[in-house]
C-alpha cells in the first residue's frame, strides 16, 4: 500500500516536474510583443458557448476552418494557425497589411470602422466595399460562421516600372 | 547528439536551394519571410550595406510613427526561428565588397530589394554649392540617426524653412520640424537620437512653407500623415489655396474615388490662411527657380515662379533651410541590365531580364519609390511565391555558398544577426535610461562589442547560422590581428580621430588611468591634510580635514560592502556546484538530459586568466540557481580548433531540450574588464536565458536584478 502511495506520489512529482519543464516551451515562442499581444488567441475556447467558427480563404483559394472563440482578434487568431495574414504594425492602426474582405453579409454585423481604420483602408490595394482590417475584427457570437478572404495579388498589379512624377 | 544534428544540417544544405537577398528593408524581409515559410529546404543570405538592418523601417519611417516600426518584431521572429537557414551580413555592399557576378556564382537565385536610395538632386541655379540646401532623404536620414549625415548648419538661426515636394517625405520633414517646436514632448519618447532632437528643439523655426508645383488635386500625401500636420500643437497649419482651386476641388469631389475623395475632404476642411507665431503653409503652383545665397554661402532666399501665370508671377521667399523632396533615382548594380528609363530592366513583374539566371527584383528598386508598406509587402509575397515555384521546377544547388570565405579573405568587417541583436539590446537599454523606445547608435565603431566579436565567431561553415561552436573547419581563418581588423572597420567609416575604434579604446584606457591617478592623488591629499591638521593646523583646518576624512570613510564603508559581497560570493563558490567533464560522452549525455534542466556549459582553456575568472562567476551562479546544471570542459577535450582555443574561450553555452539556445563565444569580452556576477546575470537575462526557471525567457525588459 505504502509502496503504491509512494509510486503515485512519484508519478505526480514527475508529472509536476515535466509540467514545469514544458512550461518554458511555450515561452520559447514568445519572443516578441506580437505573441504577447496575441496570447489570448492562443487559448482554446473553454466551452461550446464560447466557440465562434470562422473560415479564412487563403490567397490560393483554399479554405481554412478555425474554431475561434468570443473575443478573438481575427489577425492574431490567423497568426496562431499560421495563416499568412501579415500584421506589420501589430494592430495599432498604422498599416493595412491585414486587409481582408468580409463575406456572406457579415460586413453589416461588424461595428463601423474607426476613422483611423478608414484612413488605413484607403491605402489598401484592391479595396472593396466589404474591406476591413483583420486586426479590427473581434469575434462575437453574432459572427459565428464569418468568412474572411485574403486579397489575392494579380500579375498585372505592378507590371511596369513606375516613373516618379515630378512636382 | 550535436554531431547528428550537424550531419543532417550539412547534408540538407547540399540539396537545398540557396537564395541571396540584396537589401534588408521591408521589401527584402517580407519576401524573405514569404520564401522561408513556403519552402523548408532553402537557405537565405541577406546582404545589407548599412551596419544595421531594416532599411527604411529604421532610417525612413518617422520617429513619431513607432507603430509602423513594430514590423521589426515580425522580422525578429523570422530571424530567430530560422537561425539554421537564414544569415544576415550587414555592412556588406554588393558591387563593392562582393561583386554581383560572385553572387550569381554562389547562389541559385538572387533577389534584388535594395530600394532606390539615390536622391534626385535639385538642378536650379545656386542650388549646388549653397549651404542648407539639402534633400529630403538627407534630412530624414539625419533625424533618424543615419551614420555619416551631418546636421543642417546653424539650426538655431533658421527661421524660415521651405520644403519643395508634395509627397509624404515632405510631410514627414514638416511634421518633425514643427512638432519638435510644439512642446508636446512626443518626440522625447520616440527613437529620435537625443542629440538631433536637442538641435531641433533649439532651432528658431517659425515658418514652414511646403511648395507644390501642381495643384492640390495632385498631391501624393497619404491621409493619415496629412491629418497629423494639422494636429501639431502651437502651429497654425493651413492649405493656402486660391478660391478658384477651392471651387475646383468642390466640383471634383463627387467624381472622385474613395481614397482621393477622403483626402480631398481633408484638404478642403483645412484650407484657409495660417495665422499666429508659428505657421505651416501649403502653397501650390510654385516652382523654385533660383537659390540666392548670402556672402557666407548660406541660403538666404529662393526665387519661385508661379506656373499658372506663365512666368508672369515671380516671388522671392526668405529661406534659411531648403529641403527638396522631388523623388529618388534607382541605382542599378553593375552586371544588372538597365532599361531606357535607367531602371532595372525587368522581364516581367518580378524577374530581371538576364538570360540563364534567376534574378528577381522587388520593392522600390524594381518599380520606383511608390506606395506604402502594404504595397511593398503584397508585392514581396507575390515575388516569394514566384521564387519558390521556380525553385521547385529547377535543379538547384551544389556547393554551399563561399560567401564567408570571400568576406573573410577581403577582410570585410561584416555584422551578423547576433551582432545586430547586441546593438539592438544596447540601444533599447540606452533608451530606457531616458524613457525612450530606444536611443539609436549613430556611430558603429564600438570595436569591443561588435566588430571584434564578429572576427571571433569561430564556428566555420555555419557562421551566422545557428551558433554551434564545433569548430569543425580547421582551415577557417579569422582576422587574428585586431588592429588590422579595426583598421578595416575604420576605413569603411571614414576618417575621424577620436570617435574611431581605436579612439574609443584609447580614450577608455586613458580614462581608467586618469581615474586611478586621481584616486591615488586624492588619498595622498587626505593623508597629508590629516597629518597637517593634527600636527600644526588651525582648528578650522583640522575640522575641514576631519570632514574630508569622514567623506573618505564613507567611501571606505562602500568598500566594506563590496568586500562583504565578495565574501558571500566566495562562500557560494566554495560549494563548487560546477561539474568538470572528462570525456565527450558526459558532454553529450548532459545535453541529452537538458529536458530536465537548463544546461550551462563553460568551455575553457587551462591557465587562462579570463577563463579562471568566468569559472569563478559560474560557480557563484551555480550556487544560486538550482534549476541550472553547470558543467565545464576544456576546449581541447571538445576538439575545438586552434583558432577557437586562442580566441574563443571562455565560451558559455546554454542547452535546453537538447537545443542550443545560447552560445556566447569569448563571453569575457562581452562582459568587459570589470565583469562581475551581477553583470553576467544581467547579460544572460538580456539574452533571454532564464536562470531562475531554467529555460528561455520571453522578455528581457524587467527592472534591475534582485540581489
Amino acid at each position: 500500500m505504502s509502496g503504491l502511495v509512494r509510486f503515485a506520489l512519484g508519478v505526480s512529482r514527475i508529472a509536476n516536474r515535466s509540467f514545469q519543464v514544458f512550461q518554458p516551451q511555450k515561452r520559447l515562442l514568445t519572443l516578441t510583443n506580437v505573441r504577447k499581444m496575441g496570447d489570448f488567441e492562443y487559448e482554446d475556447p473553454k466551452s461550446e458557448e464560447e466557440v465562434v467558427n470562422i473560415t479564412y480563404v487563403l490567397r490560393d483559394g483554399t479554405e481554412k476552418k478555425i474554431r475561434g472563440k468570443v473575443g478573438d482578434n481575427v489577425m492574431f487568431l490567423a497568426h496562431r494557425y499560421d495563416i499568412e495574414m501579415e500584421g506589420a504594425c501589430e494592430a495599432s492602426l498604422a498599416c493595412s497589411t491585414c486587409h481582408v474582405y468580409v463575406e456572406n453579409g457579415f460586413i453589416d454585423k461588424l461595428p463601423e470602422p474607426l476613422e483611423e481604420e478608414d484612413d488605413m483602408l484607403d491605402m489598401a490595394p484592391a479595396l472593396k466595399d466589404n474591406s476591413r482590417l483583420g486586426c479590427q475584427i473581434v469575434l462575437s457570437k453574432e459572427l459565428d460562421g464569418i468568412r474572411v478572404v485574403l486579397p489575392t495579388m494579380t500579375r498585372n498589379f505592378y507590371v511596369d516600372g513606375h516613373v516618379p512624377k515630378p512636382h | 547528439m550535436l554531431k547528428r544534428r550537424h550531419a543532417v544540417y550539412i547534408i540538407s544544405r547540399c540539396f537545398a536551394s540557396r537564395l541571396a537577398i540584396v537589401g534588408s528593408g521591408p521589401a527584402g524581409m517580407f519576401a524573405c519571410n514569404g520564401v522561408l515559410r513556403r519552402k523548408q529546404d532553402v537557405f537565405v543570405d541577406v546582404f545589407e550595406h548599412s551596419p544595421v538592418p531594416f532599411g527604411l523601417v529604421r532610417y525612413g519611417v518617422a520617429p513619431d510613427h513607432q507603430e509602423v516600426k513594430n514590423v521589426i518584431n515580425t522580422f525578429d521572429t523570422m530571424f530567430e526561428k530560422n537561425r539554421d537557414r537564414l544569415r544576415l551580413f550587414c555592412n556588406v555592399s554588393i558591387g563593392r565588397d562582393i561583386k554581383f557576378e560572385e553572387l550569381l556564382d554562389n547562389y541559385d537565385a538572387i533577389l534584388l530589394a535594395y530600394g532606390s536610395y539615390k536622391t534626385r538632386t535639385l538642378q536650379i541655379p545656386g542650388s549646388k554649392n549653397t549651404k542648407n540646401v539639402i534633400s529630403g532623404s538627407e534630412f530624414v536620414g539625419w533625424y533618424n540617426g543615419m551614420p555619416n549625415i551631418s546636421a543642417p548648419n546653424n539650426l538655431e538661426n533658421v527661421k524660415n524653412v521651405i520644403i519643395v515636394g508634395n509627397g509624404n517625405v515632405a510631410l514627414d520633414c514638416a511634421r518633425i520640424l514643427s512638432s519638435s517646436k510644439s512642446g508636446d514632448g512626443k518626440l522625447r519618447i520616440s527613437d529620435i537620437p537625443n542629440d538631433r532632437l536637442d538641435l531641433l528643439e533649439k532651432s528658431g523655426i517659425e515658418n514652414i512653407k511646403i511648395l507644390g508645383r501642381r495643384g492640390p488635386e495632385n498631391v501624393s500625401f497619404t491621409i493619415k500623415e496629412l491629418k497629423e500636420q494639422f494636429k501639431v500643437e502651437k502651429w497654425s497649419s493651413k492649405i493656402e489655396i486660391s478660391p478658384e482651386d477651392q471651387q475646383k476641388l468642390q466640383n471634383l469631389l463627387p467624381t472622385l474615388e474613395r481614397k482621393k475623395k477622403r483626402l480631398t475632404e481633408v484638404i478642403l476642411k483645412n484650407s484657409g490662411k495660417s495665422q499666429g507665431e508659428r505657421k505651416c503653409q501649403f502653397l501650390f503652383h510654385w516652382v523654385p527657380k533660383e537659390v540666392i545665397a548670402n556672402k557666407d554661402g548660406f541660403i538666404e532666399k529662393i526665387r519661385v515662379e508661379n506656373v499658372e501665370k506663365n512666368g508672369q508671377e515671380i516671388e522671392e521667399l526668405p529661406c534659411d533651410l531648403l529641403i527638396y523632396s522631388i523623388g529618388y533615382e534607382t541605382i542599378v548594380l553593375d552586371g544588372v541590365p538597365k532599361n531606357e528609363k535607367k531602371m532595372i530592366d525587368m522581364k516581367d513583374h518580378c524577374r530581371v531580364n538576364l538570360p540563364n539566371s534567376s534574378v528577381y527584383a522587388t520593392g522600390w528598386c524594381a518599380h520606383g519609390p511608390k506606395g506604402v508598406i502594404v504595397d511593398t509587402q503584397q508585392q514581396s509575397i507575390f515575388v516569394a511565391e514566384e521564387i519558390v515555384s521556380d525553385f521547385e521546377n529547377a535543379e538547384n544547388a551544389n556547393a554551399p555558398p563561399k560567401t564567408l570565405e570571400i568576406l573573410k579573405s577581403r577582410k570585410i568587417p561584416f555584422l551578423s544577426w547576433d551582432a545586430w541583436k547586441k546593438i539592438d539590446n544596447e540601444e533599447r537599454d540606452l533608451g530606457k535610461k531616458t524613457g525612450k523606445v530606444r536611443e539609436k547608435l549613430t556611430q558603429f565603431d564600438r570595436p569591443e562589442v561588435y566588430f571584434k566579436m564578429e572576427s571571433k565567431i569561430l564556428d566555420g561553415p555555419n557562421v551566422g547560422y545557428c551558433s554551434s561552436s564545433e569548430g569543425e573547419e580547421e582551415d577557417f581563418k579569422v582576422v587574428k590581428d585586431e588592429d588590422e581588423h579595426q583598421a578595416n572597420v575604420m576605413k569603411k567609416f571614414g576618417p575621424s580621430s577620436n570617435t574611431g575604434a581605436k579612439g574609443v579604446l584609447s580614450d577608455f584606457k586613458a580614462f581608467r588611468e586618469q581615474t586611478k591617478l586621481a584616486m591615488e592623488q586624492k588619498n595622498q591629499y587626505f593623508l597629508e591634510q590629516a597629518k597637517r591638521g593634527m600636527m600644526m593646523g588651525s582648528k578650522e583646518e583640522r575640522e575641514k580635514a576631519q570632514k574630508e576624512e569622514d567623506e573618505f570613510e564613507l567611501e571606505e564603508s562602500e568598500l566594506d560592502e563590496i568586500r562583504r559581497k565578495r565574501m558571500l560570493e566566495m562562500k557560494k563558490m566554495a560549494q563548487n556546484k560546477i561539474i568538470e567533464i572528462v570525456n565527450k560522452n558526459q558532454y553529450s549525455d548532459a545535453i541529452d538530459g537538458s529536458n530536465k534542466y537548463l544546461l550551462a556549459v563553460l568551455i575553457y582553456e587551462p591557465e587562462n586568466e579570463e577563463c579562471a575568472k568566468l569559472t569563478y562567476l559560474c560557480k557563484v551562479l551555480a550556487a544560486d540557481y538550482g534549476n541550472v546544471k553547470f558543467i565545464r570542459a576544456t576546449s581541447r577535450l571538445l576538439g575545438m580548433s586552434d583558432a577557437f582555443r586562442a580566441n574563443g574561450v571562455p565560451c558559455l553555452q546554454f542547452y535546453k531540450d537538447g537545443n542550443l539556445i545560447g552560445n556566447f563565444v569569448r563571453i569575457s569580452a562581452m562582459l568587459g574588464q570589470d565583469g562581475d556576477v551581477a553583470k553576467l546575470r544581467k547579460f544572460l537575462r538580456k539574452q533571454h536565458i532564464d536562470l531562475i526557471n531554467g529555460g528561455y525567457a520571453s522578455d528581457s525588459d524587467d527592472g534591475d536584478d534582485e540581489d
